[in-house]
């Protein structure tokens, strides 16, 4: 069974049923997490990347529902499982990191005696040896001169410091997966450093997969070893963080680059990407990005996103090939890629997931790839 | 022209408890000494000018005490000791408490990290804006009204989401409503804390050019606290980097970035992902100093710094000018 991956989240739509109307927050999402590696998820404010995370911790809140789909941890469904066996899970298995950490503390309980807290539920700790273990933790995270910190409330610590206690606390029982929603957005660079360089050791050392899920692009390259780019509730494009980087194949992952601030740039280089991202309510296009894209053509109004991969056809970089290997009853003939060489539309389902490897994309115009270099 | 706000010896420190009041009474009593107090340095001895119009941008490790020293510069609390200046008068000597209430309270204002959490949810975009203008310019009706509408323009948000409540909007939009509350009253100083790092890059975008057209039009002043050294250094004319309590460095933002002179300024400009230097980025070794009770004959960052010798051990470093208005706090600044 080494080919399980750690996590799978394959083909899930989530509708959260609100009073306002049904939010189709997520639809036909697919990405896998295996064992060491670190999965980035990004994607604007609103794109479905805290669902999916608490979809796989099965913390949906109550209005939302898996409509389809599967999510499985190392082969075991999370999606319909009993909450007895989550809770037993997500204790020792896997451990998820908020995006909000203040308020994940308790304000009134030293933040040692929190940490010793959840390592004595979850990570063999002794009455004799929580409180050496805690401070150990804190010192981990960078907390400087931890065991007099390990005495602070939380509301004696400042923003990134409760940040890190949260991060501490996450780690505490040495999970299987971890999933850290923006882990590192108050911290500073040196200590964001820090704490990505602690989490890549924990997946090389024990083979710790992580889904981390960020705004920084940067970051997301700097630490990942692939990226799952998400926008209004679809997966619009993945593949290894190089590739996906250096050549952008969907317009939204471009827009997003465009957006990011560096070294290079002035005010006047970095763009918003235009448009808002769709309610998620009303009736939505095929193609979600539609409205905001300026490269659609008349089909992607018509037919299902396809699901393209990179270089499937040998030795020509920058031609896509169906992802799966029955193309569905779409018209193959009508798509041309920007450079001419054929592409074809997969299946518009995640019955048979690609390598995990491939740079894939669901567009019916991706950019070329000399384009996009 | 006389700067805006001048800053000299800022300090707050904080008395840590060590045991319960009446438990410190006690061993007072039974061992018949004064028991020692662990005092936090969150603030040690800051200090640093604003100029009408400029933006100071503001960064340093986590812990090293930006939000501290922004909540004593807005007189949401009180020095230890230090003397604040804002337009040639002391606003230091006024109570937290009373600030609130005199004329200075609009004319510098703040807006804080988190849109989504620092709005009440349940007032409008308008009552949140109206908010400030009615506390401390007592205007109403129409008057107020006009300069809601006004101010909403401003920050580019449409007039038909003023009726909106928090959770009806998005998070750009509600990061406008938050600085459209905070430069409604006409502040000369706008404090901002992290404006940007809850928002997609998208909308930070939208938002820091906003804030850049904001300060030419309106000719405030600013200071930008950020994490982001990308973002403060489109944002910001100097920089001023803090760490442990202590200004490391203060300078043009553009030297600051292109000659760093503190090592600790050089380690974090290495470490802002995307743009490590030939030799990669430096890591920093070793276990931070305590801010709790710190050694005075010391440097702060020596420990980790990657330079650093003996010393740097026994010898508080002296401010180093490195240019017309550039200096550091470090024996072995590079010049
Ligand atoms: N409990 C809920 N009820 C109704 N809609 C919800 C609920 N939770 C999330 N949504 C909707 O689902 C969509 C995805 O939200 P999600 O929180 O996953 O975004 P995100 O990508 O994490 O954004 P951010 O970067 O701002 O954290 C949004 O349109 C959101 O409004
Ligand atoms: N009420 C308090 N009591 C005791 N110590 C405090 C209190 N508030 C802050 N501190 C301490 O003061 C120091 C500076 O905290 P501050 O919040 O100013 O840091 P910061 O630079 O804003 O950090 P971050 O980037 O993580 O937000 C920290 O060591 C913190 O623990
Ligand atoms: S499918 Fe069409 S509308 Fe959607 S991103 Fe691609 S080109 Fe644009
Ligand atoms: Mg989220
Ligand atoms: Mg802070």
């Amino acid at each position: 069974m080494s080919n399980v991956p750690l996590l799978e989240v394959d083909d899930v739509s989530i509708e959260f049923r609100t009073r306002s109307g049904v939010v189709k927050a997520l639809e036909d999402v697919s990405f896998t997490v295996a064992k060491g590696e670190i999965v980035g998820l990004v994607g604007e404010s609103g794109s479905g990347k805290s669902v999916s995370a608490y979809a796989a911790m099965g913390i949906l809140d109550a209005a939302g529902v898996v409509t389809k789909g599967r999510i499985a941890y190392q082969g075991m469904a999370i999606n319909g499982a009993k909450e007895r066996d989550l809770q037993a899970l997500r204790g020792r298995e896997m451990s998820m990191i908020f995006q909000s950490p203040r308020t994940a503390l308790n304000p009134i309980r030293t933040v040692g005696r929190q940490i010793g807290d959840v390592l004595r539920r979850h990570g063999g700790a002794t009455r004799q040896n929580w409180r050496e273990r805690a401070i150990a933790a804190l010192a981990q995270v960078r907390i400087p001169d931890p065991a007099r910190r390990a005495e602070a409330y939380p509301f004696e610590l400042s923003g990134g410091m409760c940040q890190r206690i949260c991060i501490a606390m996450a780690l505490a029982c040495e999970p299987k997966l971890l999933i850290a929603d923006e882990p590192t957005t108050g911290l500073d660079v040196t200590t964001q450093a820090a704490i990505m360089d602690l989490i890549a050791n924990l997946c090389r050392a024990r083979g710790m997969g992580a889904l981390l899920i960020t705004h920084d692009l940067h970051l997301a390259a700097e630490s990942c070893d692939r990226i799952v780019v998400m926008h209004a509730g679809h997966v619009v494009e993945t593949g290894p963080v190089q590739a996906l980087f250096a050549r952008p194949l969907h317009p939204y992952t471009a827009s997003l680059l465009a957006a990011t601030p560096s070294p290079d740039r002035s005010l006047d280089d970095i763009g918003a990407i235009p448009g808002n991202l769709p309610d998620l309510r009303a009736p939505l296009p095929p193609c979600r990005y539609r409205t905001r894209c300026q490269r659609a053509l008349e089909v992607c109004d018509r037919e299902p996103l396809p699901a393209l991969v990179e270089g499937k056809k040998e030795g020509t970089q920058g031609a896509f090939g169906p992802l799966h290997p029955q193309p569905t009853a779409n018209a193959a003939g009508q798509l041309r890629s920007g450079d001419g060489s054929a592409v074809a539309p997969g299946g518009t389902g995640g019955q048979n997931p690609p390598h995990p490897n491939h740079h894939t994309v669901r567009c019916w115009n991706p950019l070329r790839t000399e384009e996009a270099a | 022209m006389a700067p805006l706000l001048e800053v000299e010896h800022l300090t707050k420190i904080y008395s840590l408890g060590g045991g319960t009041k009446a438990g410190r009474w006690l061993k007072q009593r039974l061992t018949n000494t004064v028991p020692h107090q662990p005092r936090l340095h969150a603030v040690d001895d800051v200090s640093f000018t604003i100029e009408p119009g400029e933006s100071l941008g503001l960064v340093g490790e986590s812990g090293c005490g930006k939000s501290t020293l922004v909540t004593m510069l807005v007189r949401l609390s009180d020095p230890t000791a230090g003397v604040i200046r804002f337009e040639g008068r002391d606003i230091s000597a006024i109570p937290a408490k009373r600030f609130g209430r005199t004329a200075d309270r609009g004319r510098i204002q703040v807006v804080f990290q988190d849109p989504h959490e620092s709005l009440n949810p349940r007032h409008t975009a308008f009552d949140v804006i109206a908010e400030p203008l009615r506390r401390l310019q007592a205007m109403n009706g129409k008057a107020l009204e006009a300069k809601v509408r006004e101010t909403a323009e401003r920050v580019g948000l449409p007039d038909t989401l003023l009726g909106r409540f928090p959770h009806q909007l998005s998070g750009g939009q509600k990061a406008r409503v938050n600085i459209a509350r905070a430069i409604a009253p006409e502040p000369r100083l706008l404090v901002l804390d992290e404006p940007t790092s809850a928002l997609d890059v998208s909308v930070q975008a939208v938002i820091l050019k906003l804030l850049d057209r904001l300060r030419r039009e309106l000719g405030m002043s600013y200071l930008f606290v950020s994490h982001d050294l990308n973002v403060v250094r489109l944002l910001c004319d100097r920089v001023m980097v803090m760490y442990l309590g202590r200004v490391a460095e203060l300078g043009p933002a553009h030297d600051v970035f292109t000659e760093p002179g503190h090592p600790y300024t050089r380690a974090l400009i290495s470490a802002i992902p995307g743009a490590a230097p030939p030799g990669g980025p430096v890591r920093l070794e070793g276990d931070p100093k305590s801010p709790i009770d710190p050694d005075p004959n010391a440097c702060r960052f020596h420990g980790r710094c990657p330079i650093g010798k003996e010393l740097c051990a026994g010898t508080a470093p002296p401010w180093v000018p490195l240019g017309p208005a550039h200096g550091t706090a470090c024996h072995f600044a590079r010049r």
